[in-house]
C-alpha cells in the first residue's frame, strides 16, 4: 500500500530533521515542503505558491487570539501573589488526599477547561501558575509535568471547545448537544488522573511531600482561593450570560486579572510590562507552530494521504467493533504528525459515513474524536502540549513526552469506557434537552 | 556579541566585528518588532472589551473577526524574530546536545540554513501576492473594505525580519565556529 | 498513459448541497473521460484554502478547481456581489434569469485572470431565524440579528435592526445564550446547524439566493485533450442545469424538516413588510451600482426590463 509508505516516510523525515535540532515551527515547514516536492511531485515554484498563502490564511484566524490573551491571563496570574495564594488555599482541601497539591494541574485544568476552548492556552495558562510552585516545593517533576500534559488537553473535552464547534459544523451536529456531551467524560477523565496521582503517591510517598500546612482554618482557605476561583466564575458567568462568545472569554478574563490586581494594588507598569514580554514569546511559540502545522497539513492533503488511508479503512468491512479500533489506531497515527482540526477536516468526509453506516451514534463519534484528538496532543514528535511544557520547564521534549505516557494510557482507558458504556456521552444531553 | 568560550577560540578581526554590527543590528529590528506585536495584543484586549460592551447595547464595530485575524498574524510574525533571539522557539536537540562541542556548529549551521532558506522562499512567493493586492487595490469583502496589502504586508515584514536574523545567525556561527553559543534550549 | 489528476478545494462540509453539485460533476467527468481525469474533492476547507483564497489560488494553479461563495471574491471585483444583493431577485426563477444575464460579465473577470467559471451553484434563499414571528417592521426594531456580509449588514441597519457580525462558528453558543436574537441565513443553514434547539421561526423574506462560483484553471484546461476539454464544460453545463433544479427541491425539503421539527414558517411574509425591507435595502443596491458603474447598471436594467414583460 503506497500511502503506508508516504506516511511512514512523512514521518521518517519528521524525526530526522527534528533530531538534527531544527526549531520545531521550521521543521514542519521543511517537512511540508519536501513532502510536497519528493511524495508528491511539486515543483519548487508551487509549492512556494500554495505554501505562502497557506502561512497567511493560517494566522490571520480570529479564534486564534484566545491563545495570546489566555496566556497573558496566566502570566498576570503568575506574576502576582494570586497563584501563591491558590496553593496555600489547596493545602488544607487536599490535606486527606494522597498526592496533596500536586492535584492543583488535574483540578486547574478541568476548571479551567470550562474558560478556554483550548488545550493550548489551557496547558499554558495553569503551567505557569503551577510548575513553579510545585518545584519549589519540591514534588516529583515527572508527575508534575505528566498531569499538566493530560489534564491540559482537556481543554477540549469540557466545553467551550474550538475542535468541537469544527466536529459540529462538519458533521452537522448540534454544537449545543456536543458541548452537554462532553462534561461527563471530561469529568471521568479527571478523576482517573486524580486517582492515578493518589495511587503513585500512597506507593511512594516521596513523590509528593506532605505540604508544610500552616493550620490555617477552613475559612482562611478560602479567602486565599477566592481570587482564582473569582476569575473563573466571571470568566464562564460571561460566556453562559451570552455577554462575550468562547472566542472573547480570554479577554473577559484578562481584563478581570488585570481589574483584580488593581483591586488588590499589585498591578504596576512593570509587571504588566513584564507580563506582556513573557506572554508574547509564549504566544508567538503556539501560533507559528499551529500556523507550521496547518502548513503541514495542507501538504498532507495535496497528498491525498489522511483521505486515502481512511478510504483504505472503509473498504476493509471491519465490524463495528474492530471498525472502532482501527479508527483509534488511524487517528492516533495521524496525531503523531498532524494537528486536531486538520485530522478532524480531513477525514470525517470519510470516517463519518462509516461509522454513522456501522450503527455509532455522531454524537457519541464527536466526542471519542476528540479524546482521539487529546492524545495527539500528548503523543511526539507534533504534541502541543508537550511543546507547551517544553517552553514551560526547559526539560527535553522527551522527558515531557516520557512523563505524559501514563495519562495517555489513561486517556485510553477512557476511551474504551465510554465505547463499553456510550451513555456516559449520551445521558447528559438527553437529559438537558428533553 | 562576541562570546567568550572556556577554549579561548575568542572571535577577533574586522569580520568578527562587523557580524556583532549587524547582530545588533538585527536585534534592535527584532526588538522592535516584538514591540509592535505586544502593541497589537493590548489592541486585540481593547478591541474585544469593545465590542462586548457595544454589543450589550446593540451596537457593533463590525470588525471585530477581521480586525483581530490580522492582528493574530501580525503578532504572530512580528514577534518570531524576537522569540527566536530569545530562544523562546523550541527545539528538539536530540542529537545536537550528545555531539561533542567542536562539532556543534556544522549542524547549527545546517539548521539555520535550512530554515533560512524555506522562510526565504516563502518569503519570495508571498512578496509576489502582496504586490499583486497593492498593485491592484483588492480589499476585504467587509463593510472596512480593507486593502489587504496592508495585513499581509505585515506579515511579509516579519518573514523578512525573521529571514535576516536567520541570515546573521549564519553568519555568525561561521565566524564563531565553536565557540558559538545557540542561546537557546 | 495515466489519468490526469485534479484537486478541487471546498470550503463547505460533504453533506452540503455545494459538496454534493461538486461531487456530481467530478463523478460526470469521470464518466466522460472514461476516468482520465481523475479530480479530488476536498471538502470543509481540507486544503487549507477558504472561498475568499479560492480566487488566486486558482488563478496561480496552487489549485485547479475550487468552489468560491461569490460574495468573498467581492474584494477583487465588486461584480462578484451581484447575486447576495438584497430584494433584487424574488424566487429561484428570477435568481437563475439573472444569473444568465450577468454570466457573461462573470466569465470575463474569470477569463482576465487566467481561469474559466465552469457553473454556478445557487444558495437556498435567506430569510431571518427568529425566536419570535418577525413579520413587520416593528419586530426587527433593534433585533440582534447575525448577517452575513457587508450588504446584510447594511440594509439590516438601514430597517433599524441591530445587526452583530460574528464568525459561523460563534452563532450557535451565541443563540444558546441569548447574545443574538437572529440569524440571517437560509432555511437549509438553519437546519443544519439545528437551530430549532434555540429559535423557533422561520421567516422567508427571499432576502437574497447567493451563488457559489465554480472556476477552474484556463491552463489546467488546455492541458486536457480537446475531447476531455469539452466533457469538462459539458459536465458543468449538466451541473449548472442541475444546480438550479435541486436547490428548489431543497427548500421543500427543507420545510418538511423545519414542519417535523415544530419550526413555524412565514412564507410570504406580509406585503408592507416586504415593501419596507425593500426601501431599506434601495441604498445598498445604489452604491452597488456606482462601485461597478455601468456593467452593473446595465445587468439590472435588463433583469428589470425583463421582469416586467
Ligand atoms: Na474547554
Ligand atoms: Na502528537
Amino acid at each position: 500500500m503506497e500511502m503506508l509508505l508516504v506516511g511512514a516516510g512523512v514521518i521518517g523525515l519528521l524525526f530526522g530533521i527534528l533530531a538534527l535540532g531544527s526549531w520545531v515551527f521550521a521543521g514542519l515547514v521543511i517537512v511540508a515542503m519536501l513532502s510536497l516536492w519528493g511524495f508528491g511531485d511539486f515543483d519548487p515554484s508551487r509549492i512556494g505558491l500554495i505554501l505562502s498563502k497557506i502561512l497567511f490564511r493560517a494566522a490571520n484566524s480570529w479564534e486564534l487570539s484566545a491563545i495570546p490573551l489566555f496566556i497573558l491571563m496566566g502570566e498576570l496570574i503568575f506574576r502576582s501573589d494570586i497563584s501563591e495564594r491558590l496553593f496555600r488555599g489547596l493545602t488544607p482541601l487536599t490535606r486527606y488526599l494522597p498526592g496533596g497539591i500536586l492535584h492543583t494541574n488535574v483540578l486547574g485544568c478541568t476548571l479551567f477547561a470550562a474558560v478556554s476552548g483550548s488545550s493550548a492556552a489551557t496547558t499554558a495558562t495553569i503551567g505557569k501558575i503551577t510548575t513553579r510552585e510545585l518545584a519549589e516545593r519540591r514534588y516529583d517533576r515527572s508527575l508534575s509535568i505528566g498531569s499538566l500534559a493530560g489534564a491540559g488537553s482537556l481543554g477540549l473535552l469540557i466545553p467551550p471547545s474550538i475542535v468541537m464547534i469544527v466536529y459540529g459544523v462538519q458533521a452537522e451536529v448540534s454544537i449545543s448537544q456536543l458541548f452537554m456531551a462532553g462534561v461527563l467524560p471530561g469529568l471521568l477523565i479527571a478523576a482517573l488522573y486524580i486517582g492515578y496521582v493518589a495511587v503513585r503517591s500512597l506507593i511512594d510517598p516521596d513523590l509528593a511531600p506532605r505540604a508544610e500546612d500552616a493550620g490555617q482554618g477552613a475559612w482562611r482557605a478560602l479567602q486565599d482561593l477566592a481570587p482564582v476561583l473569582g476569575l473563573i466564575v466571571i470568566v464562564i458567568g460571561a460566556i453562559y450570560s451570552g455577554i462575550a462568545t468562547p472566542s472573547e472569554a480570554a479577554a473577559v478574563g484578562c481584563a478581570a486579572t488585570l481589574g483584580l490586581l488593581l483591586w488588590e494594588r499589585q498591578l504596576t507598569l512593570g509587571l504588566f510590562l513584564e507580563a506582556l514580554r513573557g506572554a508574547l514569546v509564549s504566544a508567538v511559540m503556539v501560533c507559528s507552530l499551529l500556523v507550521a502545522a496547518a502548513l503541514l497539513s495542507t501538504a498532507m492533503g495535496y497528498l491525498h494521504l489522511p483521505s486515502e488511508l481512511a478510504g483504505w479503512i472503509a473498504e476493509q468491512a471491519f465490524s463495528p467493533l474492530a471498525l472502532l479500533l482501527a479508527l483509534a489506531l488511524f487517528y492516533v497515527l495521524l496525531g503523531l504528525f498532524l494537528d486536531g482540526i486538520s485530522i478532524t477536516v480531513m477525514s470525517l468526509p470519510i470516517t463519518l459515513p462509516i461509522i454513522i453506516q456501522a450503527g455509532y451514534d455522531p454524537l457519541w463519534f464527536g466526542v471519542f474524536l476528540v479524546i482521539m484528538v487529546e492524545l495527539g496532543q500528548i503523543t511526539p514528535p507534533v504534541g502541543f502540549n508537550l511543546f507547551v511544557l517544553q517552553g514551560l520547564t526547559g526539560e527535553s521534549i522527551g522527558r515531557v513526552a516520557l512523563a505524559a505516557a501514563p495519562f495517555f494510557m489513561l486517556m485510553c482507558i477512557a476511551a474504551l469506557i465510554i465505547s463499553l458504556w456510550p451513555m456516559i456521552v449520551l445521558w447528559l444531553p438527553a437529559v438537558l434537552s428533553g | 556579541m562576541a562570546s567568550r568560550s572556556p577554549e579561548g577560540a575568542v572571535p577577533h578581526g574586522a569580520l568578527a566585528r562587523a557580524v556583532a554590527a549587524l547582530g545588533r543590528f538585527s536585534g534592535g529590528l527584532a526588538t522592535l518588532g516584538a514591540g509592535l506585536a505586544m502593541l497589537l495584543v493590548v489592541y486585540m484586549l481593547g478591541h474585544i472589551l469593545l465590542e462586548i460592551g457595544l454589543r450589550l447595547v446593540g451596537r457593533s464595530t463590525f470588525i471585530l473577526d477581521e480586525y483581530i485575524g490580522y492582528s493574530v498574524a501580525a503578532m504572530t510574525f512580528l514577534g518570531l524574530p524576537y522569540a527566536l533571539e530569545q530562544g523562546g522557539l523550541i527545539r528538539v536537540a536530540l542529537v545536537l546536545e550528545r555531539l561533542p562541542r567542536a562539532w556543534r556548529w556544522p549542524l547549527e549551521l545546517i539548521v539555520s540554513l535550512t530554515a533560512l532558506l524555506s522562510f526565504g522562499w516563502l518569503a519570495r512567493y508571498w512578496t509576489l501576492a502582496v504586490q499583486r493586492s497593492h498593485d491592484r487595490g483588492i480589499v476585504s469583502e467587509t463593510l472596512a473594505q480593507t486593502p489587504l496589502w496592508i495585513p499581509q504586508g505585515a506579515v511579509l515584514v516579519g518573514l523578512y525580519l525573521l529571514c535576516l536574523v536567520l541570515v546573521v545567525r549564519s553568519l555568525r556561527i561561521l565566524v564563531q565556529r565553536h565557540a558559538f553559543i545557540s542561546g537557546e534550549r | 498513459h495515466s489519468a490526469t489528476r485534479m484537486d478541487f478545494s471546498n470550503e463547505y462540509n460533504a453533506n452540503s448541497i455545494h459538496a454534493q453539485g461538486d461531487a456530481w460533476f467530478i463523478e460526470r467527468v469521470q464518466e466522460l473521460t472514461d476516468g482520465e481525469v481523475d479530480i479530488t474533492l476536498h471538502t470543509g476547507g481540507a486544503l487549507g484554502f477558504r472561498s475568499s483564497d479560492h480566487f488566486y489560488g486558482v488563478a496561480d494553479n496552487a489549485v485547479q478547481i475550487a468552489d468560491s461563495l461569490s460574495g468573498a471574491l467581492a474584494g477583487i471585483d465588486p461584480i462578484f456581489l451581484l447575486s447576495s444583493l438584497p430584494f433584487v431577485v424574488e424566487d429561484v426563477d428570477s435568481a437563475h434569469r439573472l444569473y444568465e444575464i450577468a454570466r457573461p460579465e462573470y466569465d470575463k473577470v474569470f477569463e482576465d485572470n487566467d481561469q474559466i467559471l465552469l457553473y454556478a451553484s445557487p444558495w437556498p434563499a435567506s430569510g431571518i431565524w427568529s425566536e419570535d414571528p418577525v413579520t413587520s417592521m416593528e419586530a426587527l426594531e433593534n433585533l440582534k440579528i447575525r448577517s452575513y456580509d457587508r450588504n446584510g449588514t447594511e440594509t439590516l441597519m438601514n430597517a433599524g435592526a441591530s445587526p452583530v457580525r460574528l464568525s459561523w462558528a460563534d452563532v450557535v453558543p451565541q443563540l444558546a445564550t441569548g447574545g443574538i436574537e437572529a440569524v440571517l441565513t437560509s432555511a437549509e443553514a438553519g437546519a443544519n446547524a439545528s437551530f430549532w434547539e434555540h429559535l423557533s421561526d422561520f421567516n422567508a423574506i427571499q432576502y437574497a439566493i447567493p451563488l457559489n462560483m465554480v472556476h477552474m484553471n484556463r491552463d489546467a484546461f488546455s492541458d486536457l485533450s480537446e475531447a476531455e476539454q469539452q466533457a469538462v464544460l459539458q459536465a458543468a453545463r449538466e451541473t449548472d442545469a442541475r444546480n438550479w433544479d435541486i436547490v428548489k427541491q431543497r427548500l421543500e425539503e427543507n420545510y418538511a424538516e423545519l414542519g417535523d421539527h415544530q419550526v413555524e414558517i412565514h412564507d410570504p411574509v406580509p406585503a408592507d413588510f416586504q415593501a419596507g425591507l425593500e426601501q431599506a435595502a434601495q441604498p445598498v443596491v445604489e452604491s452597488w451600482v456606482d462601485d461597478t458603474g455601468e456593467r452593473g447598471r446595465r445587468i439590472l436594467k435588463e433583469f428589470r426590463q425583463e421582469s416586467d414583460q
